[in-house]
Formats: structure tokens, C-alpha cells, sequence
């Protein structure tokens, strides 16, 4: 069945009909929400309050685009609400501390291991929309189109954001940080200072 | 870093495989021919993509989905429990707003329509005087609902005012069997008031009663009264 005649139906109540989009859909969900949020376990909330929130308002929903479509926008504005209350009240994510189950199996090497680290400590620097367009275009293969709908904004600004998330993201997987910038640009001004 | 690869390097990420017109996939190719740097570039982007795609989500433990939908599924039915039938639509708040400065701005205009200053107040005009009553209306001159103790009228008054008294004349009909007593009539001979001194029509009946004898009226008033 496809997912118009399951939306229909769910619209009218039909509780094993949403189950059933759910299951479709709940995978890349919580995969977009553990990216956002960098923490399984409120991931985990995030997609079930996510899916929540889809059910409550499906009545509204008027399939003028497609329902995976719009059940991401529902995600992206649960994970914005999240880091906003976390931002807000504090609990800073360490991500170093963010094991992800299964993540520490004992066949894992310890160069794959490191780079893992080294690519969430970068997208962790992300800004939260550059993270959900790049997971957006990388992880669920959504066109500029699709990322536009869910994001907000047009095909054009979503190709711009994700090439600056891409750069950016590679300034960070080489390490050139910030204050890296910086002190390299204040050494450049202060060999181009007279000495005394 | 030239203007050239600056306009280039907003295409790099998507190319080779992305959503790349044919017109801007050739201009990258020729670019990339001759510009090494964007060529580093290209090669460093593709490389953030790959360890991207070579670090996926790892699949969470395998009791993960099922107690997931446990607790979904839980939450869902309360939901559904207590999520209410669509309401009626209700008119909105702008409509409403709408509607009462309507109302207040009619009530103006009317205000504004009633409100004269002194000066200019316009006289009403005078009320249509009351109705003559009953008693003044112009009888019929054959008028046999007249009440039978109704006077005849003096010199001067009704219809006949101008006419002499010995112009009426006073007229018992004998009473019909079935209809009861029938009152005296007043009917009006002007033989002298010049009124008829023209033609008088044949189906004037005071007229052809006038030269009639008192039998002959009674006979002829009885017979009309019978085809009425």
C-alpha cells in the first residue's frame, strides 16, 4: 500500500495504518535525530516525540508533498526545539562521550575508531542546519528539492548550505580550527611587527 | 585564489555525480584541466564525503526496534484516546474584528445621518387629518344597510346638503318574508336642483322613480331588491 492511501487512512484514526508509515520511516529518523542531537538515547525520544507529533497533526496534513517530506520537517523542528533547550539550560554533549550502541565492538580497528571521532568531533562544530543538510544529502539522498522542503528556503540556498557545510566540515577534519586561524594569523602580524 | 575558481568551487561538491546542468559540468571540466588548486580541492571534498560514508550510524542493539515500537505504540494509543473529532470550524478572529468595526461604523453613519443642527431643522410635514367618521361618509342613494332609525338629514348636511326638504323623501319597503323588517329609506327625488335638467340616462333609477307613484316605487324597489 502506498503511502497516500496509509496517510488517508490514518487520517480518519486509523492507528495501525500511522504504525505502519512509521515503520517505513523510523529508521531515517532516528539515524537524522542521533546526527543532530549526537546522543542515542535523547535521539531516541526525539524520534518518538517526532512521530508523536506527525500523528497529532496528520488531520492538517494535506499531501501537497510527500509525507516523508514532511515527517522530516516534524523531526528537524523536534531536534532544533532539543538544542535549543539543551543551549538553553546547559548539559553540553562531550563527544567523546557519545558511544552509540555497538559502536565498541571488539572487531572495530583503532584507525577506524579515531576517524569516528575525528568526524563526529567535526560535525559537532557544525552548525545545526549545515548538519541537517549534509545529513540530509549524504545519509537519506535527498535532492536540493527535497532538502528545500524540509529545511525551509530554496533549491538554490540548500546547494549553497551544503557546500559550506562540506568545507566546512573538511576545515575541521584537517583541524584548522578557529583559534588555530587565529594564532596563525596573529604570528603572521607579529613578524611583520618592528623588533625593538 | 581567482575570481574564476571562487564561481567554480560553489559547483565542486557536486560534482561529478550531482544535480549538475551539462552547461556547468563542461565549464568544471575545462576548469579543472588548468587549475590545480581546485583540482586539490575537488580531491578533498571527495574525501569528506567518503569518510562520511565510511562511518555510517552502527545499527543500534537488536532489541532496539522492538522495545521502540513498544513504547511507541503506547503513546500512540493514548494519544488516540484522547485526541477529540475535528471541531467545526470556527470563524476566525480577523472575521470577527471585522464584523464588529462594521457595526461600529454603521452605528456612526447612522448617528452622523440623524444629527441636525438647530438652525436647519427641517419642519415635518402635517399629519393627514383624521379620517371623517362613518357617519359623514357619502352614503349610497340607495343605501338599504342605512339603520332604520337613522335621521334624515337636516338642510345643509351630506350629500343632499344643497337639495330642498321636499326633495327627500321617506321610503318603507314592505318587509321581505325571509329577510325581516326593512328599514325606512331616504331617497333623494331632485326633482328641482337642476342636476337632471339634462338627458337622463334610462338606467338611472332615481330618475325614472321620480314619476313614479309611491305604489310603483314600493313595486319597483321590491323588484330590484329581489334581483340584487
Amino acid at each position: 500500500m502506498t503511502d497516500p492511501h496509509l496517510v488517508a487512512r490514518a487520517q480518519q484514526g486509523d492507528l495501525t495504518a500511522f504504525e505502519e508509515l512509521v515503520k517505513r520511516y523510523q529508521r531515517e529518523i532516528y539515524g537524522l535525530a542521533c546526527r543532530l542531537v549526537m546522543d542515542p538515547e535523547e535521539a531516541k525520544d526525539v524520534t518518538q516525540q517526532a512521530l508523536l507529533q506527525a500523528f497529532i497533526h496528520i488531520r492538517g496534513f494535506k499531501q501537497q508533498s510527500q509525507f516523508r517530506t514532511w515527517l522530516f520537517r516534524i523531526a528537524i523542528n523536534q531536534c532544533y526545539n532539543f538544542l535549543k533547550t539543551r543551549k538553553k539550560y546547559g548539559d553540553p554533549m562531550d563527544t567523546r562521550d557519545m558511544k552509540l550502541v555497538g559502536e565498541d565492538s571488539p572487531e572495530a580497528d583503532l584507525a577506524a575508531k579515531q576517524d569516528r571521532e575525528r568526524l563526529y568531533q567535526a560535525l559537532e562544530k557544525l552548525p545545526p542546519k549545515q548538519r541537517a543538510v549534509i545529513t540530509l544529502k549524504l545519509e537519506q539522498g535527498f535532492s536540493y528539492e527535497e532538502i528545500s522542503q524540509v529545511l525551509g528556503g530554496t533549491a538554490g540556498a540548500a546547494r549553497v548550505n551544503y557546500c559550506q557545510a562540506l568545507k566546512t566540515l573538511k576545515k575541521h577534519l584537517k583541524g584548522e580550527d578557529e583559534d588555530e586561524v587565529a594564532v596563525r594569523s596573529n604570528a603572521k602580524v607579529a613578524a611583520r611587527l618592528p623588533r625593538r | 585564489m581567482k575570481w574564476r575558481c571562487v564561481l567554480m568551487r560553489r559547483w565542486l561538491p557536486d560534482y561529478p555525480d550531482g544535480e549538475l546542468s551539462p552547461f556547468w559540468r563542461r565549464r568544471l571540466e575545462a576548469h579543472l584541466r588548468v587549475c590545480p588548486d581546485c583540482r586539490a580541492e575537488l580531491a578533498e571534498l571527495r574525501e569528506v564525503v567518503r569518510t562520511w560514508r565510511e562511518h555510517p550510524l552502527p545499527e543500534p542493539e537488536p532489541g532496539f526496534w522492538e522495545a521502540f515500537d513498544r513504547e511507541l505504540h503506547l503513546k500512540l494509543a493514548q494519544v488516540n484516546q484522547r485526541t477529540p473529532e475535528p471541531e467545526p470550524r470556527r470563524p476566525r478572529l480577523p472575521y470577527l474584528l471585522g464584523a464588529s468595526a462594521l457595526a461600529v461604523l454603521l452605528l456612526f453613519v447612522s448617528y452622523l445621518a440623524n444629527f441636525q443642527l438647530p438652525g436647519q431643522t427641517p419642519r415635518l410635514a402635517e399629519a393627514p387629518k383624521p379620517a371623517a367618521p362613518a357617519a359623514s361618509v357619502p352614503q349610497p342613494q340607495l343605501a338599504r344597510e342605512a339603520p332604520a332609525s337613522a335621521p334624515a338629514p337636516a338642510r345643509g348636511e351630506g350629500r343632499f346638503g344643497a337639495a330642498g326638504a321636499d326633495q327627500v323623501q321617506t321610503v318603507s319597503l314592505e318587509p321581505a318574508p325571509d329577510t325581516g323588517p326593512v328599514p325606512e329609506q331616504v331617497i333623494y327625488v331632485g326633482l328641482n336642483d337642476g342636476l337632471w335638467a339634462g338627458d337622463v340616462p334610462s338606467w338611472d333609477v332615481e330618475a325614472v322613480m321620480a314619476d313614479l307613484s309611491p305604489q310603483e316605487r314600493q313595486a319597483l324597489l321590491k323588484n330590484l331588491s329581489s334581483r340584487r
